[in-house]
């Protein structure tokens, strides 16, 4: 069974234009995918790309203007659910954002900030068996009790992130959204989630929709990819092979932009006209 | 040997009050010939903005240096702030990672471009802002004229950062600092805001010290590097020499720990923990807690030692080595 399918997923905002006049413009210009389940999809391309804009659709932070999305097969398009349904969803899909430093409660402990989400979603939410799993959900990310008790500003981001990701595991969702949710970490400690990401995906068959900027951390992580540019998906297909043989001229210039051994910064002015296309410049500078 | 552009000799740094004071950078010592670049590596909290920083002495509060700072000869910490301001003003520029925290965003950016030449050269405001025209022709941003007279806001994070390297490089100075300068763009961005700096400087003879925790675009833009740990420069070597054959464990985990758009990897991580801050250090070497190599004398202070054409702070460089090439590997990775 799919996990997620999108459909001519459309968000259009209304804009003003440099001469003050109200247009329409579409951030995500119908975006199609399909996700199976316990697979892992990565959408990657620049800032002003629509991945976010795509990513807070499909956790219903954002009504998309038009199109279809179904989770877990259910249909996600209807509005202002109720008090159960929403509790529902949230047991479908979780997302875990780019900045652990904004997105837990400064004032809450892990502890308390994971327990107000099992004590909605744990089937059997005695306070004893709530204890238990914020113990369990902390190992599973590589904390311990310690943790528990300290406040998010006691934790170092690394750490923070590692509590994002089992706050998301705290409602056992089918699928995770994961919106950059490594670029802000340092390298050894991105290294560490990214181990982790794999071993939860192994092991509780947890679907991720990993949004990033980051080539070989989708490289990593993900078995499909969607390049966007614009608000389009100009390209997609297996991993591997995308990052191997792009053949969207836009995806290759991003690949080729990745530092590696024998790399040399490049002006592409040239590159950069050909991979234009008619929507012209958004998302680029100059 | 000639005498080096900039040689920072054991800069050593604290900051906080009288009742705790915070190490900060531990016995940093590098050296920056004319016309050359170096880049400075390591994660958050290992002191490289800080060295930077204090070369121009933007320090923050309460801190105090020990140790020599010498640019073009002259101590910079012995300079009076007449001095240091005609220093700032004309031989060494720096550039920001976020653009916008350091440019006024109610004046234009023509007014940004143009203050500094004609407050301290006493260009005329005319031939400023032909110079300041030219600069962004220079940076590749298009239609320079209207761009001088219009405000940051107006502009992406990427041509702003352009906007600053144009400011930079107006003075013409002899060292530029660049301190994460593509880090908030995006990386096709960067690989064009990268070859601007490399081209410009090239023509003008600028020496750069580059501050980045991306050791592979570090590797592509400078000749030398050095990476830090904890406050303290753990390997110094040439820049392809370091990223084919790192000699420290840290620098080895570094490289290792950046995922490869080539190759998916079984496991990422091949250390745990995380990286510390110079003053969470204890008196052995700081890397050891997370060191997969680390044995009893690893306890001991570690100095940074020559090793070829290389200098690193690890007692156990050598063996390393030798066991690694046993294993018909590359150095410890």
């Amino acid at each position: 069974m799919s996990a997620v399918v999108a459909e001519g997923l459309r968000k259009v905002y209304d804009v003003r234009d440099a001469d003050g006049r109200r247009r329409p413009f579409a951030a995500v210009a119908g975006a199609s995918f399909t996700v199976e389940r316990g697979g892992s999809l990565g959408i990657v391309g620049e800032s002003g790309s629509g991945k976010t804009t795509l990513a807070r659709m499909l956790a219903g932070l954002e009504p998309p203007s038009g199109g279809r999305l179904e989770v877990c097969g259910r249909e996600r398009t209807g509005v202002s659910p109720g008090a159960s349904e929403r509790r529902r969803r949230a047991r479908e899909l979780q997302i875990v954002f780019q900045d652990p430093y904004t997105s837990l409660n400064p004032r809450h402990t892990v502890a308390t900030c994971l327990d107000e989400v099992l004590r909605v979603h744990l089937d059997d939410p005695s306070r004893e068996r709530r204890a238990e799993r914020v113990l369990e959900l902390l190992a599973q990310v590589g904390l311990d009790e310690r943790h528990a008790r300290s406040r998010p500003r006691a934790l170092s981001g690394g750490q923070r992130q590692r509590v994002a990701i089992a706050r998301a595991l705290a409602a056992s969702p089918e699928v995770i959204v994961l919106d950059e949710a490594v670029s802000a970490l340092d390298v050894s400690i991105q290294a560490q989630i990214l181990d982790l990401l794999d071993e939860i995906r192994a092991r509780t068959k947890t679907t991720y929709l990993f949004i990033s900027h980051d080539l070989g951390v989708v490289r990593q992580v993900t078995d499909e990819l969607i390049v966007m540019r614009g608000g389009e998906i100009v390209e997609r297909g297996a991993t591997a092979a995308v990052l191997d043989a792009p053949r969207h001229p836009y995806t290759q210039l991003l690949r080729r932009s990745v530092p590696g051994p024998g790399w040399r910064p490049r002006r592409r002015s040239a590159e950069r006209a050909a991979a234009t296309n008619e929507r012209g410049d958004h998302g680029w500078d100059a | 040997m000639s005498e080096p552009l900039l040689e920072v000799r054991d800069l050593s740094m604290t900051i906080g009050g009288r009742r705790r004071r915070r190490t900060i950078l531990r016995d940093v010592s590098l050296r920056l010939d004319a016309g050359r670049t170096l880049g400075l590596v390591g994660e958050s909290g290992s002191g490289k903005s800080m060295t930077a920083r204090s070369i121009l002495r933007l320090l923050p509060a309460g801190a105090r240096t020990e140790g020599t700072v010498r640019f073009d000869g002259a101590s910079l910490p012995d300079l009076s702030p007449a001095q240091l301001r005609r220093v700032r003003a004309h031989e060494i520029a720096m550039v920001f990672q976020d653009p916008r925290a350091h440019v006024n965003p109610v004046r234009t950016i023509g007014d940004f471009l143009t203050e500094a030449l004609v407050l301290n050269d006493g260009v005329a405001a005319a031939e400023a802002r032909d110079r300041a025209r030219a600069g962004l022709a220079d940076v590749g941003l298009s239609e320079p004229d209207r761009r001088l007279d219009q405000h940051p806001h107006e502009l992406s994070g990427g041509m702003l950062q352009r906007v600053m390297i144009a400011a930079a490089l107006l003075a013409r100075p002899r060292l530029l600092l660049a301190d994460e300068p593509t880090t908030a763009l995006d990386v096709t961005t960067q690989s064009e805001v990268m070859a601007i700096v490399d081209e410009l400087r090239r023509e003008l003879g600028t020496a750069m010290l580059f501050i980045t925790h991306d050791l592979e675009l570090a590797a592509a833009v400078c000749d030398e590097l050095a990476v830090m740990y904890a406050g303290e420069i753990v390997e110094r070597a040439p820049a392809a020499q370091l990223v084919s054959s790192p000699r420290h464990p840290y620098t080895a985990a570094l490289l290792a720990a950046r995922p490869s758009v080539e190759r998916r990897r079984a496991r990422m991580a091949t250390v745990g923990g995380r990286p510390i801050a110079a003053y969470e250090a204890g008196s052995g070497c700081s890397f050891a807690p997370r060191c997969p190599h680390a044995e009893e004398r690893c306890r001991t202070a570690q100095a940074l030692r020559p090793l070829g054409t290389a200098e690193v702070r690890c007692c156990r460089a050598e063996e390393l080595e030798t066991a690694a090439a046993e294993r018909g590997e590359e150095a410890v990775r």
